[in-house]
């Protein structure tokens, strides 16, 4: 049967270095949950911790409000998808998949029904009895998946599984284990570093960076409305400019254009803030707005990407450039490389961040 | 896994350096400081070294074998490179026959080779006798030097064509093209460009080379006379210092442990900062040879290889002839065959047995060291790292003495047992099986063993269902090696071998020494069938034609 799994006060270290400092997190039953991060932010780490196959240093990790720190990795009753796949090449198709069940003591009818009901699932029936080298990636990571849950596990555990798959079959395959996942409604969690992936497929997600959870949240509200400034970059495209106070919920950009942000409460002793727009949230306007010069131009078919600069010291330095996204379906005329142009954010979906970047204004109203 | 489960592994890693303490370094420390120490009064002392470094007869057997392996490593190098780079370039005709005469010459003891050229060109040998009888030339003198140099030399360029042509095979003809885009061809882009890529293997090919014509010693005690090496110095002032304390014998096994241990850290310093990586996307094509360059060429190969294969076929010819002592009767029938039957079986059954005990230790402890090492890494398998590899730099010799004085008191008096026999066998051919199995560990994914403990099956359980089942290959090919240089051992069981545990090396050597060549040839028939069959069976483990991928 599925669990919940609650994370409580974990501590991670290698010898003497310690890499995640104190992490606690809940994930419910039967949602798919994603850790989503840069690389070395201990996201499989902190997944091998639920498999058994690191130390736990402190803290407690509990299945439905019970711990598992004591259980070893092969009773802990988890089944686990391998970047590599890892599927057994001395086995075929069918006795890779047979592995957990006859560990597990079941009547050969019921391990070929088992097996065969798997199949069809993930839709390898005719590759049952092939050697896993005959296969393609595609197909091995159907035979790990498959591996994986015909045993039924508690949880299901993905490190990174579509990394090693080309663009198209990754899409693909990412609509395959979320239709899966949802249809044998297993507690599902799944790193990645890939954001579009973890955005199309979870319930939920965990950004993490250096051994902590920067935020929980479903797709869209990380996206709307990230929690610090780490996420808003790291999550899509955000350009960062400073501003001034100008009033609880007035901004003065550089240029001396205001903005009104209705609902926020900008803190009197904040100053300077950042505000964090992305790229498709800037629109065009005649006169009025923040000025920016168009430094090139990449036409991708449904829109075109500019990147842009704002004059004086108004982007937040250390960053990526600032784009503007312009949607073709309702663009009036392209710009040209050189021109000047004034844009005004969308104060619906503008992030006000504090000067230390780590609080969302727009978040806490 | 922290605090909750008792590791296994860590018990076995433990046992496994409690054992190799016990039974290698210990007896390697207790004798390297033996030759340091006063017999009467075991006080500190260099007065053994003195000794050794006073009297032309001790040291002149040390400069013997610096001349002797020097020459014969640049001698195999001259042969060996220029093989590999033929057979790696040209279409060479007949060239799996070829691959295979020479591993069976690499594989095949050197002392059947001294004994065999004896045979042919001794005092009483067949070409001999018939230079002067029937041409009336003297042929030169095979004993001493000369003949040390050409029966080593034809043992040992293998080592040298096998790590070069490993070379060649991952070489990228890219390399060569770009040098060739810049202008540089011919002997330039020899010299300039393939040989410095080359040359770590054949660094690594000449330690070989260097390190087994300094430690062998039933060539040069067979063939050498008046020309002594270290390891017959060694063994006749052990045999007749026996009863003693042997501490000169000791001092003087210091002497080559010395040299060894230098020769092998200056190659692994060299390696280490100068190996490349290559990674052969496109191999090199063999091109056709035409006219006189493939007359010279094709008779270079034919002329060294066939020269190496002589004394297997002069032995195996010799076995079948009617003989009386050391004089070859008219007629052939099996009366040696006969004779080593019904004399000699003990020591056929001994080979065998003892090399079954020894490569079932030898499996058990290179699966378990390889697995340790690859996937349990910790300061004790460190440790475990560097002893075994001590053999590499331990001639047999010597370690048949280290175990002899180490374990002939008590309260561990193994002297004379086969167990003894069995644990020198242990020592001494671990490392082929090891090698080949860490190799193969390394290229089996960590996550598999994961993936078979997710699934509920338990680590041990894994590893014998898993890891091992897929290690066996490599485990396979190396056991092999490893039984092949068991059976073949001769330098450290003729120190340690007694009446009743007598192998058919020892047997061979004894025999020639008495003069029954008749029934030195049977034995080495016996052996060299035996060397050859286990080729065959690892070829068709290991594979695919001309992948001899021997890890040495």
């Amino acid at each position: 049967m599925s669990v919940s799994i609650q994370a409580r006060h974990i501590v991670k270290k290698f010898d003497k270095t310690t890499v995640i400092p104190d992490l606690s997190v809940e994930i419910k039953n039967g949602e798919l949950f994603t850790l989503l991060g840069p690389s070395g932010c201990c996201k499989t780490t902190f997944l091998r911790m639920i498999a058994g196959f690191t130390s736990i240093e402190g803290g407690e990790i509990c299945f439905d409000g019970k711990s598992i720190n004591n259980i070893p990795a092969y009773a802990r009753d988890i089944g686990m998808v391998f970047q590599n796949y890892a599927i057994f090449p001395h086995l075929t198709v069918r006795k890779n998949i047979e592995y957990g069940l006859a560990l597990r003591h079941l009547s050969q009818n019921e391990i070929k029904k088992r097996v065969d009901e798997i199949l069809s699932v993930v839709k390898i029936e005719e590759y049952a009895d092939k050697m896993p080298e005959k296969l393609s990636g595609g197909q091995q990571q159907r035979v790990a998946l498959a591996r994986a849950i015909v045993i039924k596990p508690q949880v299901l555990l993905m490190d990174e599984p579509l990394s090693n798959l080309d663009a198209k079959l990754r899409i693909e395959m990412r609509g395959a284990i979320r239709s899966i996942q949802q249809n044998i409604g297993i507690t599902t969690v799944y790193v990645t570093h890939d954001q579009e992936e973890a955005l199309a497929i979870s319930d939920r997600i965990a950004v993490m960076r250096s051994g902590t959870i920067q935020q929980v949240g479903t797709p869209i509200e990380i996206y709307t409305r990230p929690s610090n400034v780490f996420v808003s970059t790291f999550i899509g495209r955000s350009n960062l400019l400073y501003a001034q106070r100008a009033g609880e919920d007035e901004l003065k950009f550089g240029s001396g254009f205001r903005i009104r942000v209705p609902g926020i409460r900008i803190p009197q002793n904040e100053n300077r803030v950042i505000a964090a727009i992305r790229p498709e949230e800037l629109s065009i306007s005649s006169g009025d707005g923040i000025p920016a010069v168009v430094k090139t131009r990449t036409f991708l078919g449904k829109y075109v990407m500019y990147e842009i600069a704002f004059p004086g010291e108004i982007s937040v330095p250390d960053m990526p450039p600032c784009e503007f996204s312009q949607d073709l379906g309702h663009a009036d005329h392209l710009l040209d490389i050189g021109d000047q142009v004034f844009f005004k954010p969308n104060t619906a979906k503008i992030n006000i961040f504090s000067s230390d970047q780590m609080t969302n204004y727009a978040l806490v109203r | 896994m922290k605090g909750f489960r008792p590791d296994i592994w860590k018990l076995i890693t433990v046992i496994i350096l409690i054992l190799f303490i016990f039974f290698l370094v210990y007896p390697m420390f207790s004798m390297l400081i033996k030759g340091f120490q006063d017999p009467a009064t075991g006080e500190w002392t260099l007065k053994h070294y003195q000794k050794f470094f006073n009297k032309r007869y001790y040291y002149r057997a040390l400069i013997n074998s610096f001349k002797v392996t020097f020459s014969v490593t640049i001698l195999a190098i001259l042969v060996g490179v220029p093989i590999a780079y033929f057979m790696s370039k040209y279409q060479i005709k007949g060239r799996r026959f070829l691959e295979i005469v020479i591993i069976i010459s690499m594989m095949s003891p050197a002392f059947i080779g001294a004994y065999s050229w004896i045979l042919l060109l001794g005092r009483n040998g067949v070409v001999t006798r018939f230079m002067s009888e029937h041409i009336g030339i003297n042929t030169p003198s095979i004993y001493g030097f000369g003949g040390i140099l050409l029966v080593f030399t034809l043992k040992l360029y293998p080592f040298i064509y096998m790590y070069v042509s490993g070379a060649l095979k991952k070489f990228d003809v890219s390399l060569e093209e770009a040098a060739e885009s810049l202008g540089c061809h011919g002997p330039r882009k020899l010299f300039g460009i393939v040989l410095p890529l080359i040359t770590p293997s054949i660094f690594a090919g000449a330690l070989m080379v260097f390190m087994n014509s300094l430690a062998d010693f039933g060539t040069p005690q067979l063939i050498g006379e008046g020309f002594v090496t270290m390891p017959v110095l060694v063994y006749s002032e052990f045999v007749s210092e026996m009863g003693g304390e042997a501490h000169f014998a000791a001092a003087m096994a210091d002497i080559m442990i010395f040299i060894t241990a230098v020769m092998f850290t200056l190659q692994k310093s060299y390696i280490n900062r100068k190996s490349y990586t290559m990674s052969s996307l496109r191999p090199i094509q063999k091109g056709e040879l035409h006219g006189i360059r493939s007359l010279l060429v094709h008779g270079f190969i034919y002329l060294v290889v066939l020269l190496s294969i002589i004394p297997q076929l002069t032995v195996i010819y010799t076995s079948f002839l009617n003989t009386n002592g050391s004089i070859f009767l008219p007629g052939y029938s099996l009366v040696s065959y006969r004779k080593i039957f019904s004399t000699l079986g003990t020591a056929i059954r001994n080979t065998y047995l003892y090399g079954a005990a020894a490569i079932l230790l030898i499996l058990v402890l290179g699966v378990l060291i390889a697995y340790i090492s690859v996937r349990r890494r910790n300061v004790l398998t460190g440790i475990i790292d560097t002893i075994t590899m001590m053999p590499y730099i331990i001639p047999g010799s010597v370690l048949g003495i280290t175990l002899l004085l180490s374990f002939n008191k008590k309260p561990v008096i193994l002297s004379g047992t086969a167990f003894i026999i069995i644990i020198s066998l242990v020592i001494r051919r671990l490392p082929y099986t090891l090698r080949s199995s860490s190799a193969i560990l390394y290229q089996i994914d960590p996550n598999l063993e994961e993936a078979s403990i997710s699934l509920g099956c338990r680590p041990m359980r894994t590893f014998f269902r898993i890891t091992l089942i897929m290690m066996l290959p490599g485990v396979m090919s190396g056991a092999i090696l490893s039984w092949i240089t068991v059976i073949n051992e001769l330098s450290s069981s003729v120190i340690l071998y007694s009446g009743k545990t007598r192998t058919m090396s020892v047997a061979i050597y004894t025999e020639v020494v008495r003069g029954n060549y008749g029934t030195a040839a049977a034995l080495s028939t016996v052996l060299i069938v035996s060397t050859i069959i286990s080729l065959v069976i690892f070829f068709s483990i290991s594979g695919k034609e001309g992948d001899h991928s021997i890890e040495l």
